[in-house]
């Protein structure tokens, strides 16, 4: 006889859960799966989930449309032949630490405003700063990462001015010897650089220093100014890098690449998304062909540059990237139109146009930098060094390198990006958790085992958020109640899958209980819902067959070759 | 208790009455809160090092149950929500708080009388010093036993001084900072006031201790290493006094250098040793202050904007935006004065020139210092086989070149003459050297600079120097001197006076240590021929005197020591001999004050005039004008070969006596009176 589907049958007996199968017919099953998951995914196009790929499609479409034209606007803009534009861009990033740089006090993100102040951070007479020794360790991490010469010595300087979210009147920087030097960052295409600078470029980075954090204002209008104080010296990284990028595309990667790395390495954990990270960007454009001498200007060693200015306080890449299109926009006008470009602070609002002036340099704070006269030098040992290189966490240069290039993984590049990228590397661990432990479990003759990494990839990126979709839940990391992982329950799932014990449906439909709290045991959802895959013989299957077929008048018996034609 | 409860109601009326009249509080306790206080501290820390002892605060150090104002109207009010770690330390040795002194706006001042709260009197009308002078006048004047003082540039000694007590600055480090309010933090030290040296100890010792709340507390680890080599030195019951030539400068007054002077030769008596030393960079310690104090004050003082606490100025449409109004609003024209000067120093555009240089300055400084003690510095780097160890124990110098001026005359003064009173004090913070001012006359005080962290050293050396018995000190100079040398006692003296070697050398190495000046103790002639001669190399300008054998002086050619010098000791011989003086001028610089014909020789380019009686009887007159403002003594016959000597800017003269009409007027001796009597000994 010629058999029908388990899943026909079972769609007329128990539409909502469980499938039965035989067996014996497994051959026949696994070729019925992959019609299933054909279809499932034909299916899937018409629901309101694929919309995601078909929204990321039309974005990519979207994109490559408007690179295209932009690159035409690059190849027709004679302005551009004519005028070279360089960018040194400043970073600062909040450093993820349990305490602030110079004090004992909590560092906090949503604290009721000013309960995490020391008498130091409120400025009060007669208060020291106590240098906060474990703050330099994201510091150095960040360093590291940033191939930076991290000098044995440093120390701290009074930055001076008076604003009200400045207690003691001065910010405390590194200002004459910063702790970090010369380091260096290589984008590559896969970053999203600008295709004129080829397959990868190198970035100097100048220097990186520790400096403390402002108080945070809160508006109260009309005329009323809160200030809260939690946020008084927590821990920055300034990041300098030298002007050696000649791209808007190129700077917005740069400050993107960043930001990933200081979150591999667990330096900076709020990115500009949340306001942990800001970018000032320093920008001048000079004439290709001019005759040398024309362009004088030198910054931190680069020399025949154009005037410069400053814009201040960028907090999106988009923002970083029109901001320094709009700015190259407008220096060029005015030496085109025979004027000079006078070295000025600018502003740049989101969604505007063009960079509005703040301050010229009539208006330019002389910040009257001293050596902070109570803290000594920073003295950094080289175990401790030799320490953090040793227990550094991957890099995403690195992860992508290991997932696309290792055979135990074997992820596309499109893939290991995603996965590095996605919540702060977040994804990525769980990703490697779960294969571990598969690794570990499965039996090692699996046939699975040529593509496990594929597969897990698969489900971390596409099948979890999907399921999650529906709900709208953030990704299910650890459980509510302990904060322990759920990759192990995402592996027992899957292992139970690819043992054949349950079917992907299933297995999807398991992976609600990782958003559970407390998570229920996989085997005993299994069987408490009746979700295992049951051994049949030829009579039951021959009785449930008959079964299907009696309650219905009008089914026959259905061909895989008829189901695929549907 | 009792005996507390006594104190506290004796202090607490004493305070009272002295309120109006000296003004040395800003805040003070009312009887029963004082005789509580005291109660409490007898009752919760009995039988502590510091029971029943009074401890007046400047109020700079923060206090919780007092308020702390700097004596600034934009602190009027602030009270501190917790102690400063020296006031928890006092506290906890079983000291009582007994009120908040006056002082000047935030420590910046010489006279205490820059105050929000009105200026601090003194019972004579003079200058109580600054800027703890609430602080010295307290325990001047009985209404405390010890007083808590800040000095960061002589704040507590100058005002110790004016008031004739101790006063103490401890090496930087030492006692927290924690919780006094920063003047200058670099700096910035607390320091003690007492009449009782016993007093001064224990509160010194008390306080003394790592804190880890101040980031400049000398760590535990430097302690211990401390203590090792404080354990590891020899005991010396003679010590040797170094002079600081740099310091005999034209400026210091009569008494002042009277008392110094008396002081050494009690010293020399009592068989101790002083020594001629050199602090090369002194000069510009005073300027590098000026630079370095407003500087750091320039940014401490900028937190005080009156947004978090502190007064806020009234809202006036004339004085611009609030943080300008608050500030003209609650700093005096001192404070202003130097925190323009800092804002300055620290601009781009003058950082160079200024900050740097000072610092500069203060690094060769504190170099100069560690080149002098016997004792190596802990806290310098280089290691101690590495140095050439020094020969002092102390450095004993005025701690004002001048007595206290008059209230009424300091306010007439210009800023910058304030600025010269801190002269001999700011050396020794800059270098975060442990200083003391003892009282050596009325209202005068020489101060025992000691190597970094040799305080207990430095405090017992200043009962050495205080109990000193120096009366009448006048006569008893001019006794030491007449006496003919066949008293033992007087010849020993005699041969311990000073040989100079006033060495300058000549570009080339010189050896075995001498540098361009030395100064070296002879006891023998032969000592002179045997251990100084050998060492001479390269000279250009030699002096010699020996005591009890007469005198020699002679200017010698460059290189030509070696040849010359029998000549020169027998030329002192001859002198006296024949009841001539010897002398001979060569060239620049001169020896000038002979019969000899070589006397007459004087050359218009002479830098030096060296007057020299040979044979005690009268050789010249005062009132010969020489130069610049010189006057010089000359014999009768060489008068107008001195006046001859009008291209003099200096004089050194080595023994000399000085006449007018028949009478001695002074006598001149020893090395101490090298440019001490520059102008003045002469031109009496």
């Amino acid at each position: 006889m010629h058999r029908a589907p388990s899943r026909a049958l079972l769609r007329a007996l128990n539409p909502s859960t469980g499938s039965l199968i035989c067996r014996r017919c497994l051959g026949t099953a696994s070729s019925l799966r992959r019609n299933a998951e054909l279809q499932s995914t034909t299916t899937r196009n018409e629901t309101p989930q694929p919309l995601r790929k078909q929204i990321k499609e039309e974005t990519r479409a979207r994109k490559e449309a408007k690179r295209s034209q932009k690159s035409d606007l690059t190849s027709k803009d004679p302005r551009l032949e004519k005028w070279e534009l360089t960018v040194g861009i400043e970073i600062h990033a909040e450093l993820s630490t349990a305490h602030k740089l110079f004090s004992s006090a909590q560092t906090s993100l949503s604290a009721t405003p000013n309960t995490h102040v020391a008498p130091f951070d409120a400025a009060l007479p007669g208060t020291q700063p106590t240098f906060q020794a474990a703050t330099l360790l994201p510091a150095l991490r960040a360093a590291l990462a940033l191939n930076c010469h991290i000098q044995r010595k440093s120390s701290f300087d009074r930055k001076h001015y008076f604003w009200w979210d400045q207690p003691n009147g001065y910010q405390i920087t590194q200002y004459y010897e910063p702790f970090a030097k010369n380091g260096r960052i290589t984008l590559y295409k896969h970053d999203d650089i600008d295709p004129d600078d080829g397959d990868e470029i190198t970035i100097g980075i100048k220097q990186i220093q520790m400096e403390q954090d402002t108080a945070k204002t809160v508006a109260q209008p009309p005329t009323t100014q809160l200030l809260d104080f939690n946020r008084v010296s927590h821990p920055l990284i300034e990041i300098i890098t030298l002007p050696q990028i000649h791209s808007p595309k190129t700077a917005a990667a740069l400050v993107r690449k960043i930001q990933a790395i200081l979150k591999a390495v667990n330096a900076n954990t709020t990115g500009m998304e949340m306001g942990g990270l800001r970018a000032d960007v320093n920008v001048s454009v000079r004439d290709k062909y001019a005759q040398a001498g024309s362009a004088t200007l030198e910054y931190a060693g680069v020399k025949g540059l154009g005037q410069r200015t400053e814009i201040k306080n960028l907090s999106s890449f988009k923002a970083v990237e029109d901001a320094i299109i709009a700015e190259r926009e407008r220096q060029i006008s005015v030496l085109e139109a025979g004027g000079i470009i006078e070295g000025e602070t600018r502003g740049w609002a989101l969604g505007s146009t063009e960079t509005k002036r703040l301050r010229g340099k009539e208006g330019e704070v002389d910040y009257r930098y001293m050596p902070d006269p109570d803290l000594g030098a920073v003295i950094i040992g080289d175990d401790l060094l030799i320490h953090l290189r040793d227990n550094m966490p991957m890099l995403p240069d690195e992860s992508i390198k290991l997932l696309t290039e290792d055979p135990k993984y074997g992820l596309t590049i499109k893939d290991a990006r995603t996965m590095v990228a996605l919540d702060d590397g977040n994804r990525l661990d769980y990703f490697l958790e779960t294969f571990a432990i598969l690794d570990e479990t499965l039996d090692k003759q699996h046939s699975a085992r040529a593509k496990l990494g594929k597969t897990v990839a698969n489900w971390v990126l596409h099948d979890i958020p999907t399921s999650l979709a529906a709900t709208d839940g953030v990704f299910p990391y650890t459980a509510l109640s302990n904060g322990n992982s759920t990759a192990p329950i995402l592996a027992d799932i899957l292992l139970h899958m690819l043992r054949n014990e349950i079917t992907t449906p299933t297995a999807r439909h398991l992976l609600s209980i990782l958003s559970e709290d407390p998570p229920r045991h996989i085997a005993d959802v299994i069987d408490a819902e009746s979700l295992r895959l049951i051994q049949m013989t030829d009579e039951e299957y021959e009785i449930l067959a008959q079964a299907v077929v009696d309650s219905s008048d009008d089914m026959d018996a259905v061909s895989p070759s008829e189901r695929r034609r549907h | 208790m009792q005996r507390a409860q006594k104190l506290a109601g004796e202090f607490s009326r004493r305070q009272q009455t002295l309120s109006k009249s000296l003004n040395a509080f800003i805040a003070v306790a009312d009887e029963q809160s004082l005789t509580e206080a005291a109660e409490r501290a007898a009752r919760d820390t009995p039988n502590k090092p510091l029971s029943d002892t009074f401890v007046a605060v400047k109020d700079n150090i923060c206090t919780s149950d007092f308020p702390t104002t700097c004596a600034s109207r934009g602190l009027t009010g602030y009270r501190s929500p917790y102690d400063a770690t020296v006031v928890s330390r006092i506290r906890a040795a079983g000291g009582v708080i007994a009120g908040k002194t006056n002082l000047d706006e935030f420590g910046m001042g010489s006279h205490s009388l820059h105050s929000a709260f009105g200026p601090v009197q003194t019972e004579s009308g003079h200058s109580a010093g600054g800027s703890s002078g609430g602080s010295a006048v307290a325990v001047a004047t009985d209404q405390c036993h010890v007083a808590l003082g800040t000095d960061t540039g002589g704040s507590v000694r100058l005002p110790a001084a004016f008031n004739s007590i101790l006063g103490f600055k401890p090496s930087y480090g030492l006692v927290s900072r924690w919780g006094v309010v920063a003047y200058a933090n670099s700096l910035d030290t607390v320091g003690f006031f007492a009449k009782d040296s016993a007093k001064m100890k224990d509160a010194f010792s008390e306080s003394n201790g790592h804190d880890a709340l101040d980031p400049t507390s000398l760590t535990s680890a430097t302690r211990k290493r401390l203590d090792t080599v404080l354990a590891s030195r020899s005991e010396r019951s003679k010590l040797r006094f170094g002079i600081p030539e740099e310091c005999i400068i034209q400026e210091l007054s009569g008494p002042v250098r009277d008392a110094w002077k008396s002081t050494l030769l009690a010293l020399q008596k009592a068989g101790h040793e002083i020594a001629l030393v050199s602090l090369p960079s002194l000069p510009h310690a005073l300027s590098a202050y000026y630079i370095l104090a407003p500087a750091e004050a320039s940014s401490n003082l900028a937190k005080y904007d009156g947004v978090r606490y502190g007064q806020q100025a009234p809202d006036s449409p004339h004085l611009g935006p609030l943080y300008a109004r608050t500030r003209q609003h609650g700093f005096g024209t001192e404070v202003r004065r130097r925190i323009l000067l800092g804002a300055y120093s620290l601009s781009a555009n003058a950082i160079d020139n200024y900050f740097m240089q000072a610092q500069r300055v203060r690094r060769l400084l504190k170099q100069d210092f560690d080149s002098l003690f016997r004792l190596p510095n802990v806290l310098s780097n280089a290691k101690n086989e590495e140095r050439d160890s020094g020969t002092i124990d102390v450095i004993l110098m005025p701690t004002s070149a001048t007595l206290p001026p008059k209230i009424d005359l300091v306010k007439e003064q210009a800023p910058l003459d304030a600025f010269a009173t801190d002269v001999f004090t700011v050396p020794a913070s800059l270098a975060g050297l442990p200083a003391l001012s003892v009282p050596i006359a009325d209202q005068i005080g020489l101060q025992v600079i000691g190597q970094y962290g040799d305080d207990h050293n430095v405090l017992n050396i200043g009962e050495v120097v205080a109990s000193l018995k120096i009366n009448n000190r006048h006569e008893r100079v001019a006794n030491v001197i007449d006496v003919p040398s066949r008293s033992r006692e007087r010849r020993a003296w005699r041969r311990n006076l000073c040989l100079i070697a006033d060495l300058k050398s000549d570009g080339a190495q010189p050896e075995e240590g001498l540098g361009q000046r030395i100064l070296l103790h002879v006891c023998k002639q032969q000592e002179v021929e045997e251990v100084v001669w050998p060492r001479v190399r390269h000279v250009r300008e030699l002096c010699l005197y020996v005591g009890n054998d007469g005198l020699a002086g002679k200017r010698l050619e460059r290189g030509a020591v070696a040849a010359d010098r029998h000549r020169a000791v027998r030329w002192v011989d001859e002198g006296q001999g024949r009841g001539r003086a010897a002398g001979r001028v060569v060239g620049r610089g001169v020896a000038l004050g002979a019969a000899e014909p070589e006397a007459l020789e004087v050359e218009e380019s002479a830098a030096r005039v060296l007057v020299i009686d040979g044979n005690g009887r009268r050789v010249g007159r005062v009132g010969q004008g020489v130069g610049e403002g010189l006057a010089v003594g000359a014999p009768a016959s060489a008068e107008e070969g001195a006046v001859r000597v009008d291209a003099a800017v200096w004089a050194v003269v080595i023994w000399a006596k000085v006449f007018l009409e028949d009478r001695v007027l002074e006598s001149v001796v020893g090395l101490a009176e090298v440019g001490l009597c520059a102008k003045a000994a002469i031109c009496v």
